[in-house]
């Protein structure tokens, strides 16, 4: 396995122009309109780390609390598309989850549940238009794999440190009450050390920045610097979700489960010819 | 083994075993002993003590041995020191077995005995046999009190026994150690003995000594001086006579006292064994009726109780019975009533008749128990019941671990009351009782008179509703002073310590009566046993109002010297002052239970501060409550998703503090249609109706589309903080076995093993409960405009969502704040598999609770309190074992204004569960948190004991029969608000929301009159329906249909109601069946109240069990 250690600069600016190939190793059970290659879906989730970036480090050097607000607002963006919309009530922070992200229509699905959730489509129904957890989570579905990922291969490295940002979790078309529903499952890797559900991989590191925004968007600041501390612990939860972290502390990290970030991901994905 | 059954009172007419006292190998010399005041009776050790005044009777021998010991050969005998008796006294005695089995004893204050059985019946044995548990151990008063601990020495090595007797005081030492003590009941004074038991129990004895202690005084006359008065007499018919169990010892001692007491009190008291006392005319000369441990029965009962003997004529059938005990047969009785399916009866092979316990027809064996908690101990029989009508039946008894041939032979009796049940209770004296009440004046039981008169319903009514089923504890106790103001009570202080006999009755008086002492179970260790609502809540003492006459009740007074303590004297005079009206007291108290809202399916509700209530449904329904009209209106509908099938929906309600001063808000916590978004939003109260328009969001927690879990209640902080609960939200597709097909459960179990791991790890709470980046398996906490208040536990700490207050949680259902302290008190709902828990946990800021990797006291897949961060362990948790369940956290009770509950409810917190359908009240107390280790949890954690808050003292309050409870609010005016469920994914009929509160003094008392509503629904229905529908509700073929078990009547109210007021012509059909008849309209002719009155009276009639009809439902239909 190769062991990376990166600047979270270049690897953000790297390229991943490898046409998409399919590596379903399982056909998905759920039939998902794909919308473009993974390679493009990759850089546009780079693009938006990118963005995140800038906007978390405005953020920090904001002269007010509104205008440092609207910066973190864009961090939300990026991670799922659309603003947070805490004052209309209708944007990320609501809404986040399966209907309103990448959900493409309820055919497949039970007609029970159809019926109950009403049959207006989706409010977004291309990946295109997702933000980096709908990406992401696109092509762990492309990919999808009941197998653990092997980190002695490309394409293993590569879904272990994407799954270390978006969250260890797997698309399901789920059975509920006798109807077939679709919904995230973590629990393939039910059988982990209990180490694993002590961090916070298991689920995403991109979740504590989504977390960390939320806070941040709905605190009711009387100082600045309080509101720009709290930005500076964005942009630090930000970095990790980009570079990954070195949790057993050999000195590198590498593309193993908690340490291996997007920037791992990309080159793995690169040696994948993905 | 202890080869004997303990009879008490058999009189043994022959003596079939009798030997004397074999001369002894080594002669003894008397020596003089060399410490003072002691006596030895013999000196194996020294070779100087002498066999001079002992004798030997019954099978077998005792020896002296080269050492100089005595040893015992064959059995079953009693050698004993006849030269004197003695009252009390220290008794030393050493001994050794031959053998870890050998079965011995000595024997104390038996009187002069002409059968070894003299000494077991009329004394009490301190046993010897290392091989038996508890009250046959070495060092118990044998069958009485069980050995404290184990510390005889092994076999071949000396023991020395220290036995102190004072009173009826028995103390036992053995090699240093205490093990036992006891308080007695039989004579005062006696021999001492030792027992050969057997051949195969050798035992040795070599020193015998005693020293006799200086008698006390008896107390009676000191006590009679301390209550002295002068007061005006009152004059108390005291009744001591049994039909049952009788407690000599404390009826004499009782005697005693009343007799001193009359020398020097207010209190002129007549003690009477002739029930023919009971006259009206003789009673006029009396203020109080006093049972003192009367057992009496009656001679034909008015009620027929379950699992209560009953005196019912012609249904029994009665045996003789012949008992082969190895010393000589014993003729005993036996009588059974009912059927194979339900056995009632009697058994009597001792002094008294003993209720059947348990009887059961299985492959030809009947099998029956009785005797537990007696001084016989617990019987069990076997008989061949293969032909139930044979003349004679054979089989064995079971007891003191002896099993004895029985035979029984059918005799002709119709009744039980033939058995020596002499002069019971006839009616002429029960109307002469109910007629003394009536006239205004008292009644006084102690003890036993709990354990009496079963027939009479109105006895059972008057003495507070129930009556003896068990006494587990008979032991020092101590007893909580609830009312701590009162006359009768004042003096205990906080608690009194007492050792009695404590009695569990089948029905709880608290409810219908002013409690004034009850039983602190902390002090007690055996469990009362089968749970139920009578069961978990032990009043002491009580008053209570009957047919106009006060009432005063007494669980104590079982053993002698409770009669001898000054301080259960005072109790006891001035309860009998009390009843006689001479002390004024709160003695008619009453708790009821009222609909306010009937036609409603609630879910949640709120209270705002004048009282008026606002009630949530599922579906989105919120309806008003007025507390000023007492009237219940829809006013509004919340688009919500469809919860068929699914615990989403409008889940959660709260009303702004400040409702009435400025801040006209309601709080929903509902699903957004079509969604599976959670949303918490205010909307504006607008002139008395939620404007669903001014909606404001203020939280979303987004969710998985799965079921359950949801939880949803919302709660003030004492900050003005609003506090709410959320589910994992139901990743219940890892529980295959009933969610999905079974090509899926395959499917699934080829993928996920679960030999080495918990089902726990396929729930993916992981994902919910334990990530601190999501807000499901929550409590959150936000401000009232939807910010995060600053003083958050996890405000500040990168990535972790700061709304979040405590975590780890499955489904916090329902969840209440302290009022003193602020925190949080949750009720939690766990998985439904066999062995796992419901909790309640209570957090102040920042803790897990567990769940998934732990959940009530169950540790999964290795985790460990120290491996799960900012882990709390739970404040009390019950297993799935015994059913389902869904723990729910009520408010703590605290109201200082006029009219609320009892003291006794007072910092006390409510709990109660929807799946149970009970309401149990509690205490929080510092406690030990202990996990269990079942193998279940696929797990080997060690034994884990956390200290923590725990709760405590937990007594049922109520029991629903046809709904749940499903929320509960503490109202300001100190009454206790009940959403009450009924149906699952559909209303059900009995749906409503309640209320408790307390009547006291005359609203009791008007309240009794109340329930003539009942009667006068019964008028209405004999005056109007009876003609048609029959008195019996039968009905009338083919015309007039039946109103028993029927729709018409026991279902839709307003369809019930329509037809009584408009009338109904034309075929209908009932349960099947056509009917012709007309129905007449009853809507001029009958008042609403007399509509809602036979209504209830036909709902609650013939076995109907249907929810009441108020005067306010008739008016809502009569107007449409």
């Amino acid at each position: 396995m190769r062991t990376t250690t990166v600047l979270v600069a270049a690897l953000l600016t790297a390229s991943c122009q490898t046409p998409y190939t399919p590596l379903v190793t399982s056909p998905p059970v759920v039939p998902v309109v794909l919308q473009g290659s993974i390679s493009a879906h990759l850089t546009a989730m780079e693009a938006g780390f990118t963005r995140a970036h800038a906007a978390s480090k405005r953020a920090v050097k904001a002269s007010t609390i509104k205008a440092l607000k609207f910066d973190v607002d864009a961090v939300l963006s990026e991670i799922w598309g659309i603003p947070a919309g805490i004052s209309d009530s209708r944007g990320a922070a609501a809404v986040h989850g399966w209907k309103t992200r990448w959900q493409t229509s309820y055919d497949k699905f039970d007609p029970a549940f159809g019926e109950r959730y009403g049959n207006r489509p989706p409010t977004i129904i291309r990946v295109d238009e997702l933000g980096i957890v709908g990406r992401g989570r696109h092509i762990r579905r492309v990919i999808s794999s009941e197998k653990q990922p092997n980190a002695d291969e490309p394409i293993g490295r590569f879904l272990i440190s994407l799954n270390n940002v978006i969250g260890w979790t797997r698309l399901d078309d789920g059975v509920t009450k006798a109807e077939r529903q679709p919904r995230i499952d973590l629990t393939y890797r039910w059988d982990a050390d209990n180490s694993f559900w002590l961090g916070t991989a298991d689920t995403g590191w991109i979740f504590e920045v989504q977390a960390q925004a939320l806070n941040i968007l709905k605190s009711d600041y009387a100082e600045l610097e309080d509101a720009q501390a709290h930005a500076r612990d964005l942009l630090f939860l930000l970095k990790k979700c980009v570079s990954g972290q070195d949790l057993n502390n050999d000195g590198a990290i590498n593309a193993i489960e908690a340490e291996g970030g997007f920037a791992i991901a990309l080159a793995a994905a690169s040696e994948a010819n993905l | 083994m202890k080869s004997q059954l303990v009879l008490s009172s058999i009189v043994v007419t022959s003596v079939l075993f009798f030997s004397t006292y074999a001369n002894p190998t080594v002669a003894q010399t008397q020596s003089p002993d060399s410490q003072p005041n002691w006596h030895t009776l013999f000196d194996g050790r020294t070779g100087a003590g002498s066999l001079d005044g002992w004798k030997m009777i019954g099978p077998g021998n005792f020896v002296v041995d080269a050492d100089g010991s005595l040893r015992s050969e064959g059995g079953m005998g009693l050698f004993y020191y006849a030269e004197q008796a003695y009252e009390d006294f220290e008794l030393e005695v050493e001994w050794k077995v031959a053998n870890k089995a050998a079965n011995s004893g000595v024997f104390l204050r038996f009187p002069r005995p002409d059968d070894p059985w003299d000494a077991v019946e009329g004394g009490y044995e301190i046993q010897i046999d290392d091989t038996s548990p508890d009250d046959r151990a070495t060092g118990s008063v044998y069958s009485f009190a069980a050995a404290q601990k184990f510390a005889s020495n092994p076999p071949g090595e000396w023991n020395r026994f220290v036995i102190k007797v004072q009173g009826q005081q028995y103390s036992i030492d053995l090699n240093g150690e205490h093990l036992t003590d006891f308080v007695g009941s039989r004579s005062s004074k006696g021999h001492v003995g030792l027992q050969n038991h057997d051949p195969n129990s050798t035992t040795w004895f070599r020193l015998v000594r005693i020293r006799p202690l200086a008698v006390r005084a008896d107390p009676t006359a000191a006590l009679a001086e301390q209550f002295a008065t002068d007061a005006a007499p009152i004059r108390v018919l005291t009744v001591t006579k049994t039909h049952a169990f009788r407690h000599t010892s404390a009826i004499e001692q009782t005697k005693k006292l009343l007799a001193a007491l009359n020398e020097t009190t207010e209190f002129q008291f007549t003690i009477t064994e002739d029930l023919d006392d009971l006259t009206p005319r003789n009673l006029e000369n009396y203020d109080v009726l006093f049972f003192a441990n009367a057992t009496l029965r009656v001679d034909e009962p008015d009620v027929v109780q379950e699992n209560v003997v009953t005196f019912r004529a012609g249904d029994w059938k009665n045996y003789a019975g012949v008992l082969d005990l190895p010393a000589r047969p014993l003729n005993g009785k036996l009588a059974l009533s009912g059927n194979a399916e339900n056995i009632t009866g009697l058994a009597e092979f001792s002094s008294g008749a003993q209720k059947i316990q348990s009887a059961v027809i299985e492959h030809g064996t009947m099998t029956l128990s009785w005797g537990e908690g007696s001084q016989v101990g617990n019987v069990r029989a076997e008989i061949n019941f293969s032909d139930p009508n044979a003349q004679t039946l054979t089989g064995f008894v079971h007891a003191a671990g002896l099993k004895i041939p029985l035979t029984l032979t059918a005799v002709e009796s119709e009744a039980v009351q033939t058995w020596d049940i002499d002069q019971p209770l006839t009616q002429a004296h029960r109307d002469a009782i109910l007629d003394f009440m009536a006239q205004g004046k008292g009644f006084a039981g102690a003890h036993s008179a709990l354990d009496a008169l079963y027939g009479w319903s109105d006895y059972r009514e008057m003495v507070g509703g129930g009556l003896f089923v068990s006494h587990p504890w008979t032991q020092p106790v101590a007893i909580d002073i609830e009312d701590k103001k009162n006359a009768t009570t004042a003096h205990f202080g906080h608690q009194l310590e007492i050792r009695d006999e404590i009695y569990v009755l089948d029905e709880n008086p608290r409810w219908t009566s002013h409690v004034l002492t009850s039983l602190d179970r902390s002090s007690v260790t055996s469990d009362p046993g089968p749970a139920d609502a009578s069961r978990s809540d032990f009043p002491i003492s009580w008053l209570r109002e009957f047919n106009g006459g006060r009432v005063f009740m007494t669980k104590l007074g079982h053993f002698p010297d409770v009669w001898t303590n000054p301080e259960f004297v005072q109790h006891l005079l001035q309860g009998l002052r009390t009843a006689a009206g001479r002390i004024p007291s709160n003695y008619a108290i009453k708790r009821i239970k009222e609909t306010i809202a009937p036609n409603v399916w609630p879910d949640d509700l709120a209270i705002d501060e004048l009282g008026n209530v606002w009630i949530v449904e599922l579906r989105g329904k919120i309806h008003h409550y007025s507390v000023a009209t007492g009237e219940t209106a829809h006013v509004a509908t919340l688009p919500t998703t469809d919860p068929t099938k699914i615990e989403h929906g409008l889940m959660g309600v709260e009303i702004d503090p400040d409702f009435h001063s400025g801040s006209p808000y309601l709080y929903l916590y509902y699903t957004e249609q079509e969604t599976f978004i959670n949303t918490l939003s205010r909307v504006t109260v607008v002139a008395g109706i939620p404007d669903l328009t001014t909606e404001h969001v203020l939280l979303r927690v987004p969710t998985d589309p799965m079921c359950c879990h949801q939880a949803g209640d919302l709660e003030w902080g004492l900050d003005g903080t609003l506090y709410l609960s959320t589910g994992d939200t139901g990743m219940s597709e890892t529980r295959p076995e009933w969610e999905i097909d079974q090509k899926r459960i395959d499917q699934y179990e080829q993928t996920h093993s679960l030999t080495d791991h918990h089902w726990s790890r396929i729930v993916d709470s992981e994902r919910s409960a334990q990530n601190l980046q999501d807000l499901r398996g929550k409590i959150v906490r936000i401000n009232r405009d939807g910010t995060i208040p600053r003083d958050n536990p996890f405000y500040g700490k990168p990535g972790v969502r700061w709304e979040i207050y405590a975590y780890g949680l499955r489904n916090p259902y329902r969840f209440k704040i302290h009022p003193d302290t602020g925190e949080v008190l949750i009720g939690v709902v766990g998985p439904d598999a066999r062995f796992d828990h419901d909790e309640y946990n209570i957090a102040s800021g920042g803790e897990n609770f567990g769940w998934p990797r732990s959940i009530g006291r169950l540790f999964y897949n290795d985790w460990t309190p120290e491996a799960i961060p900012n882990f709390k362990p739970p404040a009390w948790e019950y297993t799935y074992e015994t059913g389902g369940r869904s723990a729910s956290m009520g408010p703590i009770y605290k109201y200082d204004g006029p009219d609320g509950f009892p003291e006794v409810f007072t910092n006390k917190v409510f709990v109660y569960d929807w799946a149970r359908r009970w309401i149990k009240w509690a205490e929080i107390v510092p406690g030990t948190f202990t996990n269990a280790r079942d193998t279940s949890v696929k797990s080997s954690v060690p034994e884990i004991s956390i200290p923590t808050q725990r709760l405590a003292n937990m007594r049922d309050f109520d029991v629903f029969t046809n709904t749940t409870p499903i929320s509960m609010e503490l109202g300001p005016d100190g009454n206790l608000y009940v959403a009450e469920f009924d149906g699952f994914w559909d209303a059900g009929p009995n749906s409503n929301v309640s209320r408790y509160r307390w009547l006291r003094g005359e609203d009791a008392q008007r309240h009794q009159a109340e329930i003539a509503g009942v009667s006068l629904g019964e008028q209405v229905y004999t005056t109007r329906c009876s003609a048609c529908h029959q008195g019996s509700g039968s009905g009338v073929a083919g015309t007039f249909p039946p109103l028993i078990d029927t729709d018409w009547v026991n279902g839709d109210k307003q369809r019930l109601i329509s037809t009584v007021l408009d009338g109904l012509t034309g075929e209908i059909t009932v349960n099947g069946e056509t009917y012709t008849g007309t129905m007449a309209p009853w809507r001029q002719a009958l008042s609403d109240e007399e509509i809602s009155s036979v209504l209830t009276f036909i709902r609650s009639s013939w076995g109907n069990q249907a929810s009441a009809v108020s005067s306010a439902e008739v008016r809502e239909v009569r107007a449409q």
